[in-house]
């Protein structure tokens, strides 16, 4: 069941078309990761579904309330870790975590109860009451998602968490992310980092040029570039002979020269290994590794939009 | 919305610079000021010496005989020289070898000027103090002049408007240089217009800024202290709001379920808040240290602060919907107020002329001008005007304020 609706949803800034004709639904309880280049339209969907921007034509719905004609009921549903760092150098963080979680309405006892829980589940309790001017960059980042979950929000929005921070604050973060999910909430994880979503992510959409180009969990996603598997060949001995019978197997995509190697992309390498080892034996090229790599979301982009995640 | 209040007031408290700005240095400034420039104000509480007077009399003047037999009096506080010519006094003047200067044209010159009509000129020194002390004594000369005159006009009426036109130019008295007809000889006609022309003078516009001498310095730069620091203080709404659109908090609080207006209001509130409390503090402190009381009208006091504190902040948060940096519009608010403070005669007392007309289209004049109208227990009707130009223009900057929130929200 869809938690979140993107209905044909419309964004320009003048001439230009930052989201176009968006349509996508996110399920309940999932872990969604939407995936894009800078530019993408990634920021300004969040900031739409968000209610932060107006939405130029259709419409976002999160639990059957349209952003548009209720955003404080929806706002009140939502918690936005923002990806700049937004938290108070001036307030301890037991003290931010406080604020913004009167903001969401909590009070007395339960609102202690939540503060402590969530400083706890960021792993700050300890630094409480220390100002953040104080924190490594992967703890003011921590800090920045207790803000947003103090009021157990059915839908977590998280734009580029782990940006800047360290490899151990990151897997934290990571792992937390998942607690959440498990604890209950849906989450909305933007970045631009592909491993991070094949590690976390139950189904992600791609983005580029502000539409949805692919939508699924990472198996269906793959499956669509299973012809797209690499050969790394090391060899010695390559005559163009050789690597003009390799060009012309029915199952080789594309091949490229290395400099001591080459690659080849095709479909089913394993059932055709033989074939390119049989091609290379009898024009005595002396082989000397061969590895097969399996194709992601990497290659998905690439396939897709001929560029790099972070080109 | 009070969570915002709190945590804005949280923040403001710890940071030592608000502490500065707005409680020691407007307590410290009054003290400066008031101490410095108090020589300007209390002429009158000062030990009286002789004023330096330097007189040129012409041919033939009707009041030379009266004038000379004045100032040979040895009780009063004057050491009279005289001089060959009107130059001779200036230089005097110039030169600080005299205090204040007499001009008694002869009967031709005088004549000549105005008809029949005769004159008496006085030129102001540099020495506030001494310039009083001559007037006050001269204007004996004149009421003398006057009561001669009442007699005489049982006999001739023409000299009877010429006595009073004297007089009502002599209450004057705020022109550095001014003339007092003295009378009306041989033209009824003569005397008419003489007494028009002291009407005229008599009716000048007068503000209370211009009345120095009734207020002490210290009153006098607390009502401007409090005013220029009560704009600061408005200041720190648009400042803040900047601040937290920089920190990416703004982002934050825009995303949660808050209405943009209440935003605003916790600004304005946390702001007022702040303006209070200083308010209290230097009122407390003028009151106890420098005897500052307002005439015990502090209700009036506060609602003129409350209005100024209003004006500044709409002021400040409609700068910052326009501008992107809180130090373009610190820069901005700070050219604003100082040029507000000083037409409006915050800085240098007594400024009048052109720069007064100007002043009055600021709401720093009238807030200032309030207050010290409250030191002389001004009358309601006077003060009432004071809080309407104040409201009037607070009012007017909100309302540009909402409708481009309105259209523009926080961008």
């Amino acid at each position: 069941m869809a938690i979140i609706q993107i209905k044909d949803t419309v964004k320009r800034y003048g001439s230009l078309l930052s989201v176009d004709h968006l349509n996508l639904d996110i399920r309940e309880g999932e872990i969604f990761g939407l995936l894009g280049p800078n530019g993408a339209g990634k920021s300004t969907t969040i900031n739409m579904l968000s209610g932060l921007l107006p939405i130029d034509k259709g419409d976002i719905t999160v639990q059957g309330v349209s952003v548009a004609s209720d955003p404080l009921k929806v706002k009140g549903m939502l918690g936005l870790v923002p990806q700049d760092l937004a938290i108070y150098e001036e307030l301890t963080a037991i003290e931010n975590v406080t604020f913004f979680a009167r903001l969401y309405g909590l009070k007395g006892k339960l609102l202690q109860e939540r503060v402590k829980e969530a400083l706890a589940f960021v792993g700050l309790s300890d630094r409480s009451k220390d100002k953040p001017g104080s924190f490594s960059g992967g703890m003011k980042r921590r800090l920045n998602i207790a803000c947003a979950i103090t009021h157990r929000p059915k839908v977590i929005i998280m734009d580029e968490p782990t940006v800047g921070i360290d490899p151990q604050s990151r897997n934290h973060i990571l792992e937390s992310v998942k607690e959440l999910n498990r604890l209950g909430s849906t989450i909305i994880y933007t970045t631009h980092y592909m491993e991070e979503v094949e590690a976390i992510g139950t189904r992600v959409g791609i983005i580029d040029k502000g539409r949805l180009i692919a939508c699924g969990t990472k198996a269906e996603l793959v499956e669509r570039v299973s012809d797209e598997e690499k050969l790394v060949i090391d060899a010695d001995g390559l005559t163009e002979e050789a690597l003009g019978e390799l060009e012309l197997h029915p199952k080789v995509n594309k091949l490229l020269r290395t400099g001591s190697g080459l690659e080849l992309y095709m479909g089913s390498s394993h059932a055709y290994l033989q074939d390119v080892l049989f091609i290379l034996t009898k024009h005595n090229v002396k082989l000397q590794s061969i590895t097969r790599v399996e194709p992601d979301l990497e290659s998905l982009f690439l396939s897709l939009t001929g560029k790099t995640l972070r080109d | 919305m009070l969570a915002m209040i709190y945590y804005d007031l949280l923040q403001l408290f710890r940071s030592k610079q608000i502490w500065f700005t707005l409680f020691v240095l407007p307590i410290a400034l009054i003290f400066i000021l008031g101490s410095a420039l108090a020589n300007d104000f209390e002429g009158q509480n000062k030990d009286i010496s002789s004023a330096k007077l330097s007189v040129y009399i012409g041919d033939n003047n009707p009041l030379t005989e009266a004038l000379q037999a004045f100032l040979s009096d040895d009780s009063l506080p004057l050491k009279v020289s005289y001089a060959k010519n009107e130059a001779e006094v200036r230089s005097s003047l110039q030169s600080k070898r005299a205090d204040f200067g007499i001009l008694l044209p002869s009967g031709k010159e005088a004549a000549s000027d105005s008809g029949s009509q005769l004159k008496l000129h006085t030129l102001l020194g540099k020495n506030a103090i001494q310039n009083i002390v001559a007037q006050t004594v001269l204007q004996q000369f004149v009421e003398g002049l006057n009561v001669h005159a009442t007699i005489q006009s049982l006999e001739a009426a023409p000299l009877a408007n010429g006595g009073q036109a004297m007089q009502a130019a002599a209450g004057s008295g705020t022109a550095s240089e001014f003339s007092a007809a003295t009378a009306a000889i041989d033209k009824p006609e003569a005397a008419e217009a003489s007494e028009a022309r002291s009407r005229m003078e008599h009716i000048v516009e007068t503000s209370v800024t211009s009345n120095l001498g009734q207020f002490r310095a210290v009153e006098y730069y607390t009502a401007a202290m409090m005013v220029m620091f009560l704009m600061y203080s408005g200041m720190m709404a648009g400042v803040d709001l900047l601040k937290e659109k920089t920190n990416k908090t703004l982002y934050r609080i825009k995303a949660m379920p808050v209405p943009g207006s209440a935003i605003l209001l916790a600004k304005v509130g946390s702001t007022l808040v702040i303006t209070a409390i200083q308010v209290v503090v230097v009122l407390a402190v003028s009151r106890i240290f420098y005897d500052v009381t307002f005439g015990g009208q502090w209700l009036q006091v506060a609602l003129l602060c409350l209005l100024i504190s209003l004006f500044s902040i709409a002021l400040s948060l409609l700068l910052s919907l326009l501008m992107s940096s809180s130090k373009s519009l610190q820069t901005a608010f700070h050219c604003i107020i100082v040029f507000m403070t000083f037409v409006s005669g915050g800085f240098v007392a007594g400024v009048g002329g052109v720069i007064t007309d100007i002043a009055k289209y600021t709401p720093a004049y009238w807030a200032k001008d309030g207050m010290l109208e409250l030191v002389l227990q001004g009358s309601y009707a006077g003060i009432g005007t004071h809080y309407l130009w104040l409201a009037v223009m607070a009012l007017i900057v909100a309302a540009v304020l909402a409708g481009i929130y309105k259209k523009e929200g926080f961008r």
